[in-house]
């Protein structure tokens, strides 16, 4: 219909407005029945409606904007039903004009209770103009605390303690009939929707005391209300799920703890006496890895503020390469070999200690480059504090990895790992509990002595080390503001290797160092490691709720002992108020429901490494080889992926069951199927997002490029210089911007021009393309001091790692729920498309038909000033 | 109103050419500018487009006891230009010795200059003295290249009041780069933290007798001289607010 109802009268005016049939059948390319259909109507249309009054003009002026899904296609029998499904969204929902415009019923809303707030602020205003105390109550308490002696503050804080605690076991144990527990409900979910967008650190505590508040009724409802004692089947399936979900609750319980206050540390000023700053030893260890890769961190690190005199590099090469002494010895860093390999990466440390004597030691990985400002932002705290053992700073990115690669969300979205480095550790810190993530951090040379150097008995010899640290009395301290980047893992199997390793790791320390035992923590230093520890056995947890509601579909036993209704009111206040919360907390760092997608890649993965360390800690090598470099082509992950294509088809499975069960089961128990298939639909979802992953993309750079906004120049063969921007930059190339267009052909000589402070730098290079504006420039062969200088104008900058965020979706939480939801969506079509040939005919035209049945739905209207910005092109 | 002279450490440093930038970048930021040119070579009219033949100026009026309102000219609404005007090697010779003599002769000008320019730029020849006398100026800008004859030079350069401008910077020279570094160790803040980079655009522009603004309003020459028109104004921004830190 997209050449119907045009306003503009075309070449046979009245008539082909009429009766467009000829047009629909040459143009439109329609088939004859269509196209008469489609004449019928639009007679019919015009017979009835006045098409042709002023009033109708705008519609019919922007109708490619209010039916995108009709306009610019050829016409199709069952274009009626979609313009008429379009035609009652567009009536009934949007607004449609702006998409910032609030729905119509938000319109009405806010009309009808216009009086009620004008009402409210009347009351406000006259409240404020009351003759108010010079100091409020509260406040006089405060003060009248503070001056009290430390017993009888004890005791007031033990007495409203104990108040609070008798008044949250009340809350928390008392039963609720249907119409008590529907009204508790609301009253707190329109609590938190009040208070959801307000600032401050009050809301989020607030929201975080209404999600403990639910999910803990909810634990003790499941406890005391939902176990069938009678049969046996039915007891084990229950008491599984009750173990997960108790797991899961301990959790979010423990991340509260963690995160509520993050300390958000400043830096601390050193003294203006350089005299007096330490000297500082910076060990690179290396095994394997490229020369290519380890130079760039040599050369920034060669380039950090601080007294020559006072810092010597270390390059620690476990391979023992002459290449690496070669060039070791042509830069002027430190080498270091040792006899023998033992303890990997901790034993290597632990040997360079013996050789160096100064009073710092700074420890980076050899693909973590750091900035120039590191030091000088670090080693202030060791000055303040002598007990101090730890600085500890973030880990970033400047590759995406297998997430966002394979996703399409680089710098879109926050990366995995933002979490932790953003605000997990900030909230380790406000109780001393920040630690060791193996790079890019600085420790005092005297405090690990005094533990005997770093720990070798785990894989995860950082997190051990900093344990051992707390444990004898010393302080760690973490900055987030990151000071140095590297590569992500380059593949979705290196990445779970990575993850493993970890995970066993936490989980050998859990059994042979327990932090919730033995002497030198505080118990809030206790609680912190113990969460970081358990977080690692989410593995199992993870597949049971993945398979859970296939317990009651399959094999019919009731694992939560309750009718659906009260299921439902107790499960979905508990998820919404902890995403909630969670949103409000993490939602700058993660977004809502990504860490679903992180925890399921990865489940499987690290459930046996896991169980086993827990059972016997040295047992087990379960490391998934590294395929590792890069991915020459579009590939689908079947080794990795197939744990998830049998979860999938197991719920595909129950499913089946749950359809069946519907027609033939019995009638009182069809609410408990809906609601198991609606379980199962978002399992299938999140496993779908997980097969999503699984699809690797072709990487088709060698070298990553990394986004920025810096000044600078280009000069030509001639002698002409232009001043522009540089877009990115990586250690081969990089993209500039010009203030105007230069017809340039690729391959044309020209030299880069770039900043550090008051020094500038010149690079020789090729034009690669030029296109309008933007010019990608390919480096020649640079001499070593130029590469250094190329390095420390770019990724050694102060502040090349600051304004990452600048290009991020913000987060919404009902947004991010539906874009996790498409996601999986999305995961199963790429898997359609990578099918083996037997049977992806049959896939396809499952595929294919699903379309046609989504292609009714209806979409979003264009807005008509919608230009397609021309980005910056991915030089 | 600001006088801001430019001379050169040697010859052939390129100042004139800096002076018609310059003031056609100050007149870009919204001053009024009088650019006066000092030098006997009277190259700084190329700069504004005037007829070559024209030989007219200030010298010339001076000797030929005739106004200068006659010699001057509007290149812009609020930028205006005053050539030396053509003159004979003894008539340059006998204006040196006057101005030998009458050191106040630009400054007894100023006040009535005041208050139609905001700022007056001087040309000032590197060798003759007398023609160098611009009376005193608030901002001293000494023009120099990166090699070894400045460097040399700069040993027995004193300076009172005078900060120096590096200019035909070429980043891709390793001498350039290292000389300048020396000087940004040694001289501190005597060496203005703006330099104006070898540009084949101000050559050109003066081959097309326009300020390089107008000529290559892209280039980087241009884009330098708008980062030292601005730390010109930032520089009498200071001055005024010592003064009035002075007489408070």
């Amino acid at each position: 219909m997209n050449t119907l109802v045009r306003p503009a009268p075309a070449a046979g005016g009245w008539r082909q407005r009429l009766w467009p049939y000829p047009r629909l059948r040459g143009e439109g390319g329609a088939s004859a029945p269509t196209a008469l259909l489609l004449s019928l109507l639009n007679l019919l249309a015009w017979a009835l409606l006045r098409l042709e009054e002023p009033n109708w003009q705008p519609l019919l002026g922007r109708w490619a904007d209010w039916y995108p899904q009709l306009a610019g296609r050829s016409p199709r029998p069952g274009d009626p039903l979609r313009f008429a499904v379009q035609t009652l969204w567009l009536l009934l929902w949007r607004n449609g004009a702006e998409p910032a415009r609030p729905a119509r019923t938000v319109l009405v809303w806010r009309a009808a209770t216009r009086s009620l707030r004008h009402l409210g602020d009347g009351l406000l205003a006259r409240l404020r103009r009351l003759p108010w105390p010079a100091q409020m109550p509260w406040r006089r308490a405060e003060a009248g605390l503070r001056r009290s002696s430390p017993a009888r503050r004890r005791a007031a804080l033990v007495l409203a303690g104990g108040l609070a605690l008798v008044l949250a076991l009340l809350c928390i144990t008392e039963p609720f009939g249907y119409l008590a527990q529907v009204a508790f409900v609301l009253l707190l979910w329109s609590l938190a929707m009040l208070v959801r967008r307000l600032p401050g650190r009050f809301p989020m505590l607030l929201l975080v005391m209404l999600s403990v508040i639910v999910s803990c009724r909810y634990l003790w409802w499941r406890y005391t209300a939902t176990l069938n004692w009678s049969h046996s089947l039915d007891l084990i399936c229950g008491l599984v799920l009750l173990a997960a979900e108790t797991y899961s609750w301990l959790i979010l319980m423990l991340g509260y703890a963690q995160t509520c206050w993050p300390l958000h540390r400043q830096p601390a000023q050193l003294p203006a006496d350089p005299s007096l700053w330490p000297r500082v030893d910076l060990l690179i260890p290396t095994y394997n890895e490229d020369l290519a890769v380890v130079r760039n961190t040599v050369y920034a690190a060669l380039g950090l503020d601080w007294p020559a005199d006072r810092l010597r590099i270390y390059l620690l090469d476990d391979g023992k390469r002459e290449s690496f002494r070669r060039f070791a010895e042509e830069v002027g860093v430190g080498y270091l070999i040792r006899p023998d390999n033992r303890h990997a990466k901790a034993g290597n440390l632990n040997h360079a200690l013996g050789h160096i004597d100064g009073e710092l030691v700074a420890i980076f990985d050899c693909d973590h480059v750091p900035v120039r400002s590191f030091l000088q932002l670090t080693v202030g705290w060791f000055l303040l504090d002598p007990k101090l053992a730890l600085v500890q700073t973030p880990h970033r990115f400047f590759s995406p990895d297998p997430f966002e690669r394979n996703l399409g969300v680089f710098r879109r979205r926050p990366n995995e790992g933002e979490l932790f480095y953003g605000l997990v550790q900030d909230g380790n810190d406000l109780w001393n509990a920040a630690f060791f993530c193996g790079s890019c951090a600085v420790l005092r040379r005297a405090a690990l002595e005094s533990i005997g150097g770093f720990a070798v008995e785990t894989v995860t010899e950082d997190a051990h080390t900093a344990l051992r640290l707390h444990r004898h009395g010393w302080n760690s301290a973490y900055l987030r503001i990151p000071q140095a980047a590297g590569l992500a893992t380059e593949s979705l199997s290196a990445h779970i290797a990575q993850r493993v390793r970890w995970a066993r790791g936490m989980a050998q320390i859990f059994r042979i160092d327990n932090p919730l035992f033995g002497r030198g923590l505080n118990l809030f230093q206790r609680l912190c490691y113990a969460n970081a520890m358990l977080h690692f056995l989410a593995g199992l947890p993870r597949l049971v709720f993945l398979t859970a509601p296939l317990a009651f579909l399959l094999l019919h036993a009731y694992i939560i002992y309750a009718p659906a209704a009260m299921i439902m009111l107790q499960v979905l206040p508990h998820m919404v108020h902890a995403s909630l919360a969670n949103s409000r907390m993490q939602g700058a760092y993660r977004h809502s429901f990504w860490g679903e997608v992180y925890e399921t890649v990865l489940a499987w993965y690290i459930a046996w490494p896991t169980t086993l360390a827990l059972i016997d800690p040295s047992k087990g090598k379960f490391n998934v080889t590294v395929k590792g470099g890069m991915m020459a082509k579009d590939q689908f992950d079947w080794r990795t992926a197939w744990p998830y294509l049998a979860l999938a088809a197991i719920n595909f499975l129950g499913l089946g069951f749950a359809a069946w069960r519907l027609g033939y089961g019995p009638a009182n128990e069809r609410a408990t199927v809906l609601v198991s298939a609606l379980w199962v639909t978002y399992n299938l979802l999140i496993i779908g997002a997980a097969v999503a992953v699984a699809a690797e993309v072709r990487q088709i750079r060698q070298n990553h490029r990394v986004p920025a906004r810096l000044p600078a120049a280009l000069r030509l063969a001639d002698g002409r210089l232009f001043s522009g921007v540089l877009l990115d930059y990586s250690s081969g190339g990089a993209g500039i911007e010009l203030p105007l267009e230069l017809q340039l052909k690729a391959e044309t000589p020209v030299w880069l021009l770039l900043h550090r402070g008051t020094r500038e730098f010149a690079f020789a290079g090729r034009l690669t393309h030029c296109l309008g504006q933007h010019l990608g420039i390919r480096f020649d062969e640079l001499s070593r001091q130029q590469q250094i200088d190329l390095v420390q104008c770019t990724f050694a900058r102060a502040d090349a790692w600051l304004d990452w965020y600048r290009e991020q979706d913000e987060e919404r939480l009902l947004g991010n729920f539906l874009d996790v939801l498409s996601l999986g969506l999305h995961g199963y079509v790429r898997l359609v498309e990578h099918a083996p040939q037997p049977i992806r005919p049959l896939l396809e035209r499952l595929l294919r038909s699903l379309r046609w049945c989504a292609s009714f739905l209806p979409r979003a209207p264009r807005t008509s000033n919608q230009q397609f910005s021309s980005r910056a092109l991915p030089v | 109103m600001t006088s801001l002279g430019l001379v050169g450490l040697r010859g052939g440093c390129g100042v004139s050419s800096l002076v018609a930038g310059l003031g056609q970048a100050l007149h870009a930021l919204g001053e009024r500018v009088l650019l006066v040119d000092l030098c006997p070579e009277n190259l700084l009219r190329l700069h504004g487009n005037l007829p070559f033949a024209d030989e007219g100026g200030w010298a010339r009026s001076l000797l030929d006891q005739r106004l200068w309102a006659d010699s001057l000219w509007q290149l812009r609404e609020g930028l205006c230009l005053l050539p030396y005007g053509r003159l004979a090697a003894a008539e340059q010779g006998q204006l040196e010795r006057f101005l030998l003599g009458t050191p106040e002769f630009w400054s007894t000008r100023r006040a009535e200059l005041a208050a139609h320019f905001d700022w007056l730029l001087f040309d000032m020849p590197q060798r003759l003295a007398g023609h160098a006398a611009a009376g005193p100026l608030d901002l001293a800008l000494r023009v120099l290249e990166a090699d070894a004859a400045c460097h040399a030079l700069l040993q027995g350069w004193t300076g009172e009041g005078e900060s120096l401008l590096l200019n035909r910077f070429d980043p891709t020279r390793a001498l350039q780069r290292d000389l300048r570094l020396l000087w940004q160790q040694s001289l501190g803040s005597r060496l203005v933290p703006q330099c104006v980079h070898a540009d084949e655009a101000l050559a050109e522009a003066l081959a097309n007798k326009l300020p390089v603004g107008l000529y290559a309003p892209h280039s980087l020459a241009a884009q330098d001289l708008n980062s030292l028109a601005v730390w010109c104004l930032a520089a009498r921004a200071r001055q005024t607010a010592a003064q009035h830190g002075v007489s408070a």
